[in-house]
């Protein structure tokens, strides 16, 4: 079944995002599954081949997506220390040269507008005036490296805990990346296998309907993974690949918020201060409820003494 | 085109108004004619929201409740943010307590029919426990109050450290609960399921219905990060209440103070919380009126299968009907 692109629209609009993406994934799965089906009607012996690959990739695909963004988190922990001004540079290039067409093009486009309304030609300056401006500012800061300091004084000038936290949240992403990496192999193998005994049955028997061909394999698929995700190795591994990623992201935001706590000119309350701050909220919400209860307890007691 | 078959389309048919409401928590009340005097207090999951009660006009429990002239009325747990994420699950036994109060109020009623849902039932059972005089029946359906079962679920419960996800992203969040659920039976849920939505795309009650569910199945709130981490610990790890350990409101929840009548639905095809996450709290209580209904269909085809809807839910309305006047 094939969806048109104004009906896929449209279903972006009305689904979960959840079910669209799983649909569309669903509709190259099916692709894979009718490709093998014909090989298995023409006589073939199936065998692993990109077709049980293509199906892996978009089942699994949903679910490693999160993980996998996790495992690149850490580039932004390479990207702030390891060649920073390099990589700063090269990633804002892109950017900065943007901005700078764009300020080009709206100062001619307000010079040409002017010079309609007023009859009056302005001077044509706007080619130069970022670049104009960059070198005035450097001009400006250039020779304050002594007074700045260099970034090998950061140790010295930050909360030890900043760093602290720093290399834990390195070292728990490496944890985290060994677990996924043995995670995925663990995934990885349980589907071959599966699909190696799907291949084996119907490699002996032909298969004539379609539904018949896929429930098949879904079921050679579906038995192997109900062992797989019951058994103490997979435990093992998802334990160590949760709480490590767990805790890369608690110790990397932790780093990043107490930089930000111990600098006096930053403007930011950070999420954890937020968050103590709801909890004495709460707590004061749940003081202020209990005195509520009390007072009406005491008012519902005098109001029986009186009544007596 | 698919599109036009679920324009618009989204769980929920039974008007309701919103009678009280604490921050996040609400309570609602369903809009009928009331024939019994006992009203009907729905506390559902806090982990999913309860639409699912009330899918669409074909297979509403909702519908039959108030169809049988019942008073409907439903907590509303809500969508946690981060603010939210120092709640407590003894905070969701006050706001229980504070809709029990509301509702005895408005209907001068002394007692009521405790309807629990899921994690709500585990609520439902603490909370009658603790105040068995406030509660006339007691309806658990898919109940999880034994948690030492050895479903997949259970199993990862056991084995993940609770605090470090609170810890990491204050809350467990819907998309997290989400992935963790479908991961559960992927093969089934994520491909199964949408090749036969594949194969049926023509059918325009197929189409629907699948939507319908997909709606609710991924319209997940947050779970607060210290609920995540009392009921992982305290109920998955521990088995607290089971066991008579469980505390809430500094007592101690004794299920030997369960002697309202008790009906059990539960499902034998249930892989989130299968029969024996009930079975031991039912053999347990001291209740001389309980009946246990068991579908023969998963977690939520109890609740929205036609099928559950023609065996299981006339025989559960008459059993709670015949005890409301």
């Amino acid at each position: 079944m094939a969806l048109s692109r104004d009906e896929l629209l449209e279903l972006f609009r009305e689904a979960p995002k959840e079910s669209f993406e799983l649909l569309l994934r669903n509709l190259r799965i099916r692709e894979c599954l009718q490709r093998l089906h014909a090989k298995h009607l023409a006589g073939m012996k199936l065998s692993y081949d990109e077709d049980f690959e293509g199906i892996f990739q978009e089942f699994f695909r949903f679910f490693f997506r999160p993980l996998e963004v996790a495992v690149r988190g850490v580039q932004q922990l390479r990207f702030l220390f390891f060649a920073f001004d390099l990589e700063l540079a090269e990633a804002q290039s892109e950017t900065l040269r943007a901005y700078g067409d764009f300020l080009r093009s709206w100062f001619d486009h307000l010079r040409l507008t002017y010079e309609l309304m007023l009859g009056r030609v302005l001077p044509s300056s706007g080619a130069d005036i970022l670049r104009e401006f960059i070198r005035s500012y450097r001009k400006k800061i250039e020779g304050r490296g002594v007074e700045l300091g260099y970034p090998t004084e950061y140790p010295f000038l930050l909360p030890k805990t900043v760093l602290v936290n720093l290399d834990r949240a390195v070292e728990h992403w490496e944890r985290f990346s060994e677990a996924f990496g043995e995670y995925k192999r663990l995934i990885k193998g349980t589907y071959v296998e599966a699909a190696e005994g799907f291949m084996a049955e119907v490699n002996q028997r032909r298969v004539e309907s379609p539904q018949e061909f896929f429930s098949s394999f879904s079921e050679f698929e579906a038995r192997a993974f109900d062992t797989l995700l019951k058994s103490p190795r997979y435990l093992e591994v998802q334990k160590a690949m949760m709480e490590n990623m767990m805790d890369y992201i608690y110790f990397y935001r932790r780093f990043l918020e107490e930089m930000l706590e111990s600098n006096p000119v930053s403007p930011f309350a950070t999420i954890s201060m937020q968050d103590e701050a709801f909890r004495r909220i709460l707590d004061l919400k749940r003081r202020v409820a209990e005195l509520e209860r009390r007072v009406s307890r005491l008012e519902a007691e005098s109001g029986d003494r009186g009544k007596d | 085109m698919i599109v036009e078959k679920i324009k618009g389309l989204r769980p929920g048919s039974c008007p309701y108004e919103t009678v009280y409401e604490d921050w996040l928590f609400k309570l609602h009340r369903f809009r009928g004619e009331v024939g019994h005097r006992t009203p009907v207090l729905i506390s559902y999951a806090f982990i999913n929201r309860p639409t699912v009660l009330d899918l669409h006009e074909a297979v509403s429990v909702i519908r039959l409740l108030l169809e049988a002239r019942l008073d409907v009325w439903m907590v509303d747990w809500g969508y946690p943010t981060l603010a939210d994420r120092h709640l407590r699950l003894d905070d969701y036994v006050d706001f229980l307590e504070t809709c029990v109060e509301t509702v005895r109020r408005e209907r001068g009623v002394e007692s009521l029919t405790l309807w629990g849902y899921c994690l709500g039932t585990t609520l439902a059972v603490v909370y009658s426990s603790l105040f068995p005089e406030k509660v006339r029946n007691l309806v658990i359906q898919t109940p999880p109050v034994n948690f030492d079962t050895q479903n997949t679920l259970a199993l990862w419960a056991r084995s993940i450290d609770p605090a470090k996800v609170s810890r990491a992203l204050f809350n467990a969040t819907g998309d997290f609960l989400n992935l963790a659920f479908l991961l559960v039976d992927p093969v089934r849920l994520v491909v199964g399921k949408y090749q036969a939505l594949l194969d049926s795309l023509g059918d325009e009650k197929s189409v629907k219905d699948f939507f319908y569910m997909d709606h609710w199945i991924f319209d997940s709130p947050a779970v607060p990060g210290k609920v995540f981490e009392e009921y992982i610990t305290r109920w998955y790890h521990r088995n607290e209440i089971v066991r008579g350990e469980f505390t809430a409101k500094g007592r101690r929840v004794d299920l030997g103070n369960i002697r309202m009548p008790v009906l059990v639905l539960a499902a034998s095809k249930d892989h989130i919380t299968p029969p024996d996450c009930v079975i031991p709290f039912f053999e347990a209580i001291p209740s001389r009126d309980k009946k246990m209904l068991l579908s023969d269909k998963g977690h939520i085809g109890l609740t929205v299968s036609r099928s559950s809807h023609q065996r299981i839910w006339p025989e559960a309305i008459r059993w709670v009907v015949e005890r409301s006047d």
